[in-house]
C-alpha cells in the first residue's frame, strides 16, 4: 500500500507520463481534431494505467479502490484542465496577441489604431475560430459559401445558451 | 473491498469542495447582481477550497504530519483542477468567441450565414476596443501619451511566450495550427 507521499508522487507521475506521450503522439500524427483526440488520448492513458496497475506491472502503484480513486481524482481533472487550456495552443488569444504586438513595438509603443490594423490583418480571430470549429465538427462550410451548425454544433450552442441563462451571463464578458 | 471511513472521507474531500463551490456559485448567480461574475466565482472557490481542506484535514487526524500534508496537497491540487474545469466551462460561456459564433448561428435566420456577417460583427474594432481597456486595467499594458506600451514581462506576455514554446514542442512552430491549415 502506498503511503500518502508515494500516492501524491504516483498521481503526478501518471499525468506527467500522459503529457509526454501526448507530445510524442502529436509530433508524429498531428490529429486534425485536437480536443476530441486529446479526450481519447487521456482516456486511453487512464485505462492503460489502471490495466498495468491491476496486472501488477507497475513498480509503484496504488492499492485498492480508494487509493486508485484518489489518483484518478487527480489525473482526471488535471487532464481536463490541460484540454481546456489547449484552446490557447490551438488558436491565438486576441488579448495575448495584442500584448505581444505592443511588446514587440518596444519603447516607441503602439497606438490603438495600429493595433486595430494588425488585428484586422493577422488577427482574423473570427476566421481562426470558425476553422477550429469546423475541424472539431461543430460547423460546416467555408469562407466562400458561408457557415452552418452541424448537429454537434447545435447541441454545443444550446448547452452554452442554457448555461448563459442559468448563470445570468447575458451581459458578462 | 472494505474501506476505512477515513479513506472514504479523504476521497470525498475534493468532491465536497466542488459541490460546495458549485452550489454557492449557482445561488450567487441566481440571487446576486449580474456584473460581478469573477468576484462571485472567487468567493465560491474560496468556500470550496475551505470545504475540501476541512474534510481532508478532519479525515487524516490519525496520520503523521508529513502524510497529512501530502494528502492535503493531493486533495487541494485535485480540487483546484476540478474548480478550474468548472470555471472554464462557466467563463467560456461568457467570453468564448467560438461559443458566441455558435449561438449566433443557432439564432440566425439566414442559413448558411455569410462569413462577412460574422467577421463584421466581431471585427477588430470590437476585439481591440474592449480588450485594450481591460488590459490597461489589469496592468498588462500601459497607456501614456496616446500610445500603448508593455513594461517588462507582465503575466500575459509570459503566458504568450510559454504558449509559443509549447506550440514549438508540439508542432515545431510557434504559430497556432489553425493558421497553418487555413484555406
Amino acid at each position: 500500500v502506498l503511503d500518502p507521499v508515494e500516492l501524491l508522487a504516483f498521481s503526478v507521475l501518471w499525468f506527467a507520463v500522459a503529457l509526454v506521450a501526448h507530445v510524442i503522439v502529436w509530433r508524429a500524427l498531428r490529429p486534425a481534431r485536437h480536443i476530441g483526440a486529446l479526450l481519447k488520448h487521456f482516456a486511453v492513458l487512464l485505462v492503460a494505467g489502471l490495466a498495468l496497475g491491476a496486472a501488477g506491472a507497475l513498480p509503484l502503484a496504488p492499492q485498492g479502490v480508494w487509493q486508485w480513486g484518489q489518483a484518478i481524482l487527480f489525473y482526471g481533472p488535471a487532464a481536463l484542465t490541460y484540454i481546456s487550456l489547449f484552446s490557447l495552443v490551438e488558436q491565438d488569444s486576441p488579448s495575448l496577441m495584442m500584448v505581444e504586438r505592443v511588446a514587440s513595438a518596444g519603447e516607441s509603443g503602439c497606438s490603438e489604431e495600429e493595433l486595430r490594423e494588425v488585428m484586422a490583418e493577422e488577427g482574423n480571430v473570427v476566421l481562426q475560430r470558425l476553422l477550429a470549429a469546423r475541424a472539431d465538427g461543430l460547423v460546416a462550410g467555408d469562407v466562400e459559401h458561408g457557415w452552418v451548425l452541424t448537429a454537434r454544433g447545435a447541441v454545443a450552442a444550446r448547452v452554452s445558451a442554457a448555461a448563459q441563462r442559468v448563470y445570468r451571463l447575458e451581459n458578462a464578458g | 473491498m472494505s474501506a476505512h471511513p477515513g479513506e472514504v472521507a479523504m476521497l470525498a474531500a475534493p468532491l465536497a469542495g466542488l459541490v460546495s463551490m458549485t452550489v454557492l456559485h449557482l445561488l450567487a448567480s441566481r440571487l446576486g447582481g449580474v456584473a460581478a461574475h469573477l468576484i462571485r466565482f472567487i468567493l465560491a472557490f474560496a468556500v470550496g477550497l475551505a470545504a475540501a481542506v476541512a474534510v481532508s484535514w478532519t479525515a487524516t487526524t490519525s496520520l503523521t504530519w508529513s502524510d497529512r500534508i501530502a494528502l492535503l496537497a493531493l486533495h487541494a491540487a485535485s480540487f483546484v483542477a476540478l474548480s478550474y474545469g468548472y470555471f472554464t466551462f462557466v467563463n467560456l460561456t461568457a467570453t468564448s468567441l467560438r461559443l458566441r459564433l455558435l449561438r449566433d448561428m443557432l439564432r440566425a435566420t439566414e442559413k448558411p450565414i455569410p462569413t462577412h456577417q460574422l467577421t463584421a460583427r466581431y471585427g477588430s474594432n470590437e476585439v481591440v476596443g474592449i480588450r485594450v481597456e481591460r488590459l490597461v486595467a489589469w496592468k498588462q499594458l500601459r497607456r501614456s501619451g496616446g500610445r500603448l506600451r508593455v513594461d517588462g514581462y507582465p503575466l500575459f506576455r509570459v503566458l504568450s511566450l510559454l504558449i509559443g514554446c509549447w506550440r514549438r514542442v508540439l508542432f515545431g512552430d510557434t504559430r497556432p495550427p489553425t493558421l497553418r491549415r487555413r484555406r
